[in-house]
C-alpha cells in the first residue's frame, strides 16, 4: 500500500537572550517510513531568516570581514532495504525527480552551520531556518 | 542531546543555565502526516560573554498534545531534572524546570504561536467562530 502524496516539513527558530561568541549549528531531520513502492520527490526547498549584530566588548578593535550565508542547506535521503545504496537529493529542487523503486525511508535533513568569533568580539542574533519536501509514493503501473 | 519528536506540531524548548536564566529559546515545528518523526541534535552549552555556560533544556509548550517528545530517549521532565542537578541548579530551579517552567528570554516570543499579534488574531477568530455556532 503506497503512501500517496505527502509533505515533510521542519522549522527551527532560535532566540538568544544574551550576546554569544559561538553560534551552534542547526542540525535537524524529519523522516517518514515508506512502503517500498515507487517514490518521486516533487520539491525540496529551504528558507532562512537571520538577523545578527556583531560588536566588540572593548574599544580599540577593528571589525574584520564578516559575511553570512543567506541560505541553509537541505538534502533528502531515500533509504532502501537490502544493499542498495541511499539516494541523496539536494535542495533547491522544484521539478520532479526520476522515480525510485523500493525506498523504505525518506529523510529530510536541515543544516545551518555555526561559527565562532574570538573575544572581544560577540554577537546577538536570532535565526529561523526551515525546510520542506513534497513526495509521492505510488504503486508502479 | 537528542530531541526526538513523534507526530506533527510545534514545541518550544528553553535552555537555562544553572541560575535558571534562559539563554536560548527554540521553537521546532514539524508538519506532515500523523506518523512523521523528527530529530534534532543540540549542544548543551553556549559560549557567552560570561564564559561557557552549561545548559539544561526545559520543554515549555507543545501545540499538539498527541505529539511525543523525548530528550535522549527519556521523558523531558526526567532528563531536565537530572541535567539541572548535573550543572548545579538549585533545588527550586530544578523543580520548576522539571515542571516545564523557565523564564522567557529577553524580548523573546510568548504564547501559542510565538507571535503575540498572531495569537490575538487566532483568539479573536476563534471567539467569532464560537459566537457564530
Amino acid at each position: 500500500m503506497a503512501k500517496g502524496r505527502f509533505m515533510l516539513q521542519i522549522a527551527v527558530e532560535q532566540h538568544f537572550s544574551a550576546p554569544v561568541t559561538d553560534l551552534p549549528e542547526v542540525w535537524a531531520v524529519v523522516l517518514e517510513g515508506l512502503d517500498g513502492d515507487r517514490t518521486i520527490v516533487r520539491e525540496i526547498a529551504t528558507q532562512k531568516s537571520q538577523a545578527i549584530y556583531l560588536f566588540a566588548t572593548s574599544s580599540g578593535h577593528e571589525a574584520g570581514q564578516f559575511s553570512l550565508s543567506d541560505n541553509a542547506h537541505s538534502d533528502l535521503w531515500l533509504a532502501f532495504s537490502g544493499r542498495q545504496p541511499v539516494k541523496i537529493l539536494h535542495a533547491p529542487s522544484h521539478v520532479q525527480s526520476p522515480p525510485f523503486d523500493g525506498a523504505r525511508l525518506v529523510l529530510l535533513r536541515l543544516r545551518d552551520y555555526g561559527f565562532h568569533v574570538e573575544s572581544p568580539g560577540v554577537f546577538s542574533t536570532l535565526r529561523l531556518v526551515s525546510s520542506h519536501a513534497y513526495v509521492d509514493e505510488t504503486v508502479p503501473a | 542531546m537528542e530531541i526526538a519528536i513523534a507526530g506533527e506540531g510545534a514545541v518550544v524548548i528553553r535552555f537555562i543555565d544553572k541560575s535558571g536564566r534562559t539563554l536560548l529559546e527554540e521553537r521546532i515545528s514539524v508538519s506532515g502526516s500523523p506518523t512523521i518523526q523528527a530529530m534534532r541534535l543540540v549542544d548543551l552549552s553556549l559560549n557567552t560573554t560570561g564564559g561557557r555556560a552549561l545548559l539544561a533544556p526545559v520543554l515549555m509548550q507543545q501545540s499538539n498534545p498527541e505529539q511525543r517528545v523525548t530528550f535522549d530517549r527519556e521523558t523531558p521532565s526526567r532528563f531536565t531534572r537530572a541535567r539541572c542537578k548535573k550543572i548545579g541548579c538549585s533545588a527550586k530551579v530544578t523543580q520548576s524546570a522539571a515542571r516545564g517552567k523557565a523564564p522567557a528570554p529577553v524580548k523573546g516570543p510568548a504564547g501559542m504561536t510565538g507571535d503575540r499579534r498572531l495569537d490575538r488574531m487566532i483568539r479573536s477568530a476563534a471567539r467569532e467562530d464560537s459566537r457564530r455556532r
